[in-house]
């Protein structure tokens, strides 16, 4: 299409063209006034000439009706034309025939000098009325149609050639009648009318040559240009009128909005090349990013697979452990009774041990009374003298069995003690183990219900990890679909890039029509 | 004091019979046994108003109004409180005797003179007298003889010339 446009119009800017066109568009709208203006007064012209050639014509048939009534009304006979030729000659004579007195009165005309007047006829007595060949059409057609009107324009010397046709009447056939009646009429048996011309033997109605305006058309082509100058002068004030209207409403209206709007679809389109660039990017990275996620959805399904199994184990290990736990409480319960059983042994021990101490309190005492006693025989022994020196000995015995018991019950009392310490001890042991066992038992306790929980919590977790298996076959699906969605996206981006360049390359273009081609080319960086 | 003089007041005093011992503390001490009239566990002493302070109070006696001595007050020891081996040792001095309370009776010995040693202290520049005549080793043991004669007259003697301050 651009090729098609000379490269003048290329480089012009666009007001520059939107004016060429409304210059184009207003000339040929003037020139086509002006022609029409033309037809129409050049129709107006001819019509009044036709009108004028009519008015004569009907002028010269008036004059010619008059005479044919004079002559109907006896005015004028043949009889009479022989006086008038014999008197006056055949000059004054010919004035009598109306188709005569009808000429001289169509050349007498006031106009007469804007046509001519021709009486054209086949075989003409005058040679000057010989038809040329536009008479002797128009006198043909005449008496083919049967009418007595005919009109041409003969483009040879431009004229319009108007034409009445002339009918004989009986005034006519006199001179141009029956030959045989010219001794009636003329008083000759030669067949000769009044002039002495041979009677064509005419017969009435019929027609024989015709008057003949010929105007010249010339004065309607000066008026014609007359007014197409000053069409044309009008018409050159309204082009430059209405082509620096146009450069000017062009300017505000078209130019700067259109500018405008160049510029932003410029930048619009540069955007839009780098958008689609970054759409391009990222549906690369998306398919790429898809994968991965794939991938790992893949390896994270195989571990949630380790991890389910370990949870089952997990969950058998628990109930293994729960029934251990049960186990190990009936234990403690036994051991508890055990230990209660011997607490009791003990406080036993411990009661026997001090009924034991009195006994030997009381023992000691008895001792503590027998030495007494044994020292007091000693002294009494010593009082006597050599009387007393055997139950002296008596009484050292005795002091030394009390000594021993002392010593025995000392030893007993010693034993019973420790014995008595150790059972408080082992009281004391045994309360600790008591309080061991309610600690193992609450812990054990303790252990069940976190086992019960574990249990609970693995049983949880298998059905969890299978929902969450659930949820990663379908992040996988999802992820193949986002690797198909992101290469379907790259390709869609390309097209896009595409799309962008080329919408860039017509915004380029566009900027080239607005500007002109070589501030175009400007733009189109 | 020679040796020789030592065991004249030895045997002045013991006339080599047989030695009661007892304890006071962890120390040993040694009666002749002649000096002893009886000995008692204890008994409730009742606390007489006004006596010396060494005086612990009297102790009834099958009817006999014994007044019982603080030999551990006496002796300069600190106060003890009796347990079941704490005795009255009843000493024949008077009419009715004066008790001494020990921590223990221990037992009847045999002294002899070769066992007596000389007490290794300068004599007392006051004036007093006294109360360990001599010491006598018992094996590895250590054994101090009194003069209890001295200890019981010369605690009156001192409470007589004291009475002015006590009364």
């Amino acid at each position: 299409m651009r090729r098609l446009l000379p490269g003048f119009i290329l480089r012009m800017s666009l007001v520059g063209r939107v004016a060429l066109l409304i210059t184009g568009v207003s000339g040929a709208l003037v020139v086509t006034l002006i022609c029409v203006q033309d037809m129409q007064m050049a129709a107006r012209q001819r019509e009044n000439i036709r009108t004028r050639g009519k008015l004569i014509l009907e002028g010269a048939a008036a004059v010619q009706s008059e005479l044919e009534a004079q002559w109907q009304a006896g005015v004028y006979s043949p009889a009479r034309v022989r006086e008038i030729i014999a008197l006056r000659g055949e000059g004054i004579a010919e004035l009598t025939i109306p188709v005569v007195a009808a000429w001289k009165s169509a050349r007498t005309h006031p106009d007469s000098s804007r046509f001519r007047f021709r009486t054209p006829r086949f075989n003409p007595r005058n040679p000057n009325n010989r038809p040329d060949s536009v008479e002797a059409v128009a006198l043909r057609t005449m008496k083919k149609r049967g009418t007595s009107e005919y009109e041409v324009i003969d483009p040879a010397d431009h004229t319009l050639r108007t034409f009445r046709g002339l009918r004989a009447t009986s005034t006519c056939l006199y001179c141009h009648g029956d030959p045989g009646r010219s001794q009636e009429y003329w008083g000759n048996t030669d067949g000769l009318d009044a002039f002495d011309n041979p009677m064509e033997g005419w017969k009435l109605g019929e027609v024989h040559g015709a008057f003949e305006i010929v105007q010249s058309l010339d004065p309607v082509d000066e008026a014609i240009t007359a007014a197409r100058a000053k069409s044309l002068a009008m018409g050159a004030v309204l082009l430059v009128v209405a082509v620096l209207g146009s450069v000017v409403l062009v300017r505000r209206n078209v130019d700067r909005p259109v500018r405008s709007t160049q510029k932003l679809l410029t930048g619009a389109a540069q955007r839009l090349v780098e958008t689609a660039a970054a759409v391009a990017r990222s549906s690369g990275q998306l398919r790429q990013t898809a994968h991965e996620q794939s991938t790992a959805s893949q390896q994270t399904a195989a571990a949630l697979d380790e991890m389910s199994t370990s949870v089952r184990s997990n969950a058998a290990a628990a109930a293994k452990t729960n029934a251990l736990m049960t186990r190990v409480t009936g234990l403690l319960g036994n051991g508890r009774v055990s230990m209660e059983h011997l607490s009791e042994a003990m406080n036993d021990t411990r009661t026997s041990a001090a009924n034991t101490a009195e006994i030997i309190a009381r023992i000691d005492e008895i001792a503590f009374q027998t030495n007494l006693l044994a020292l007091n025989a000693a002294v009494e022994a010593a009082r006597a003298g050599n009387a007393g020196r055997s139950f002296a000995v008596v009484a050292d015995e005795v002091r030394t069995l009390a000594g021993r018991s002392a010593d025995a019950s000392h030893s007993t009392r010693s034993l019973i003690d420790e014995s008595v310490v150790r059972a408080d001890r082992s009281v004391a042991i045994n309360a600790e183990v008591a309080n061991a066992l309610e600690g193992i038992h609450a812990a054990i306790d303790d252990a069940s219900g976190r086992v019960d929980q574990m249990a609970t919590a693995t049983s949880e977790q298998a059905h969890g990890i299978e929902q969450i298996a659930e949820a990663m076959s379908l992040i996988d699906r999802v992820s193949r679909r986002s690797v198909t969605v992101g290469e379907e996206s790259a390709a869609v981006a390309a097209n896009l890039q595409r799309r962008a360049s080329e919408l860039k390359g017509a915004v380029a273009a566009l900027a080239g029509v607005i500007d002109g081609q070589t501030s175009g080319k400007h733009g189109q960086t | 004091m020679t040796p020789s003089s030592i065991r004249a007041a030895f045997e002045g005093i013991f006339s080599g019979g047989k030695i009661l011992t007892f304890h006071l503390g962890r120390e040993r001490y040694g009666l002749p046994i002649l000096s002893v009239r009886e000995i008692v566990g204890m008994i409730p002493i009742t606390h007489v108003p006004r006596t010396p302070a060494y005086l612990l109070g009297m102790v009834n006696l099958r009817g006999a109004v014994v007044p019982v001595v603080d030999t551990r007050r006496r002796f300069g020891m600190p106060a003890r409180d009796a347990d079941e081996k704490t005795c009255i040792v009843v000493l024949d001095i008077g009419d009715s005797g004066v008790g001494i309370v020990v921590d223990r009776v221990t037992d009847v010995t045999d002294i002899a003179a070769d066992q007596i040693e000389a007490v290794p202290v300068p004599e007392s520049t006051d004036g007093r007298t006294q109360f360990v005549v001599a010491i006598a080793h018992d094996g590895d043991d250590m054994l101090m003889l009194l003069d209890m004669d001295e200890v019981i007259t010369g605690a009156r003697r001192e409470a007589a010339s004291c009475t002015g301050e006590n009364g």
